[in-house]
């Protein structure tokens, strides 16, 4: 059985700040991490894998050469294969689709796709839901857990609560982020992701799509500002502030 | 890819509707409402599909909030939401009628459908909007999405695409201004499910829980920062109200916390009902994760430090001397 995870790179961060009065995102350190959601959806493919027998984990990413780092934590997070679809262009998820359902497809029988669900950064949450509508798949969104027992049988979040569904395969299945249980990838495994083992590459041309497949139908124009907020009260010491919290009710 | 036949200009602006226990959504006369407005401004019509079982007479609501026609997939079997047998049914009204632009509820069910409607017509989409309009100039949609969970926003738009799909957050247009001597068209469509199953069966409620949510479920907080000054100050503080010990990320380094008590983009978003501040700085990848606090202290030996501005209670002092006598008063 084979489970393909997309995965996805963004900017840390804890190394941007966001200054609305001057209506500008700064930069401080550009360092990119892989987002908590395809952590997740790693973590997922990883206890698949850990219940059943010859399970082979493929992990895929679509960017710029800096991808490599995601797909080497991807390989210590319990990936065999990991292939880095190279795009230099800044594709929306729509040609991020085209490109990992092509890769998909080509990679032959595939039974699972896991993907991360909304990311950190400006999660759309579309790439699931637009990866079922190109492999012809049916798709289970933010799940917190998923097992495959012939089919897959996952826990999505609905309301305050979850519910269990299931889908025979192959499938895609979107992993929240909150499920991630905040393991640090392997120390043994992420030294082999650098000194063994490779990341193979393809490029746009070995996955043979139109024009129209990377043409992009949604861009970034330009990033907006809420405005600042309204200060609250300056408090002169802690007796005024016992008094207050009392006032407010929220110590007795 | 499917290829929408634009034979003449369409002009129109469409929503998705949904119901809920037999009566519209909110969300959805919201839209209708919305894509009236956007309709005025660009002389453009409104239609409306309503898939549902049961759903006609409720078709003629959304007259007064601004839809010209409704088109109406009345069947047992849309009765309950499901991906496949919804898909067809818009996607057979979508290339019968080709939508220019299509606004449906960023929610379950247009989190489920947007993509896939999007996917298979290469439209333009874009996804959990709080402010969307059309440009006229473009004639595309300029959507606003919140990045890091709203500490800004992206704006992105569909220029160039050949449809324009979004979906909306609620509240993005506000409430309807009803127009009770508006009317229109209801047009009933025929559904045709021939071959299309739903795929994803529906077990029941689980019981799971999700990895240690501990700072989620606090109600109070008392965090800490690399200007704390005394560590223990503010664990006797936690101690003395009861709280849940956490910090900035930047506290990690002075080990001050673990990884699993970060709050902030990095960690946990909190929800307490009283959250301490003790010497953070407050950027916004801290500032990210307190938002959902519903009082928050801060108490910084900066007055310039950003904290200070977004609490309910601020204080310029040092840290661990505040700490010391809420102890006292306390006690």
């Amino acid at each position: 059985m084979k489970i393909v995870v997309c995965i996805k790179q963004l900017l840390d961060p804890r190394g941007i700040t966001v200054n609305r009065k001057a209506e500008k995102v700064f930069v401080i350190r550009e360092e990119y991490v892989l987002d908590p959601a395809s952590k997740a959806a790693l973590e997922v493919a990883e206890q698949i894998k850990a219940n059943a027998a010859a399970i082979e984990i493929i992990a895929l990413s679509v960017g710029p050469a800096r991808v490599d780092e995601a797909l080497r934590e991807a390989l210590a997070r319990g990936a065999d294969r990991a292939i880095w679809i190279r795009s230099d262009s800044n594709p929306d998820p729509k040609v991020i689709t085209n490109l990992l359902a092509a890769a998909i497809k080509q990679l032959g029988p595939i039974d699972l796709v896991l993907c991360g669900d909304r990311s950190l950064d400006t999660g759309s949450g579309e790439i699931a839901a637009r990866l079922a509508e190109a492999l012809d798949w049916p798709q289970i969104l933010r799940a917190a857990k998923a097992e495959v027992k012939g089919r897959v049988l996952a826990a999505i979040v609905q309301h305050s609560g979850f519910v269990a569904v299931e889908t025979p395969l192959p499938a895609v299945v979107s992993i929240i982020a909150e499920a991630f249980s905040g393991q640090h990838a392997n120390g043994g495994r992420l030294m082999d992701a650098y000194k063994k083992w490779q990341v193979e590459t393809w490029t746009t041309e070995d996955l043979s799509l139109s024009e129209d497949d990377l043409r992009t139908s949604t861009i970034k124009k330009e990033d907006a500002f809420p405005p600042a907020r309204q200060p609250g009260t300056k408090v002169r010491n802690a007796k005024d502030l016992v008094v207050m919290l009392k006032q407010e009710k929220i110590i007795a | 890819m499917k290829r929408l036949n634009f034979s003449e200009e369409p002009r129109d602006i469409w929503v998705v509707a949904e119901t809920h226990a037999g009566k519209l959504a909110p969300l959805t006369l919201e839209l209708t409402y919305g894509a009236r407005t956007m309709a005025d401004l660009m002389g453009f019509y409104v239609k409306v599909a309503l898939s549902g079982s049961d759903v006609t007479d409720l078709a003629s609501q959304l007259f007064p909030v601004g839809a010209d026609r409704v088109y109406v997939a009345d069947d047992p079997r849309l009765a309950e939401f499901a991906v496949e047998p919804w898909l067809k049914v818009l996607s057979d009204l979508f290339v019968s009628q080709p939508p220019e632009f299509a606004m449906l509820g960023a929610t379950s069910i247009g989190d489920a459908l947007a993509p896939r409607l999007a996917q298979r017509f290469g439209a333009g989409l874009i996804s959990r909007c709080v402010m969307l309009k059309v440009d006229d100039f473009e004639r595309a949609f300029v959507g606003r999405r919140a990045a890091f969970g709203g500490e800004y926003y992206e704006v992105l738009t569909t220029a160039g695409a050949k449809s324009h799909f979004a979906t909306v957050l609620p509240d993005t247009f506000g409430a309807p201004y009803p127009d009770a001597s508006r009317y229109g068209e209801i047009e009933s469509i025929a559904v045709n499910l021939d071959g299309v199953v739903a795929k994803i069966k529906t077990i029941g409620p689980v019981d799971y829980a999700l990895p240690a949510p501990k700072l989620k479920n606090a109600r109070r907080i008392v965090s800490v920062g690399r200007q704390v000054g005394d560590i223990d100050a503010a664990k006797s503080l936690a101690t003395k109200l009861g709280a849940e010990l956490a910090g900035a990320r930047e506290a990690i380094d002075e080990k001050y916390i673990d990884e699993s008590h970060v709050v902030g983009v990095t960690g946990e978003r909190v929800s307490a009902d009283l959250y301490v501040a003790l010497g953070i700085r407050g950027d916004t990848m801290h500032t990210y994760g307190m938002k959902g606090a519903r009082y928050v202290v801060a108490v910084h030996p900066d007055p310039d430090a950003p904290i200070l501005k977004q609490a309910d209670a601020a204080i310029v002092g040092d840290p661990a001397k505040v700490a010391k006598e809420l102890i006292e008063l306390l006690n």
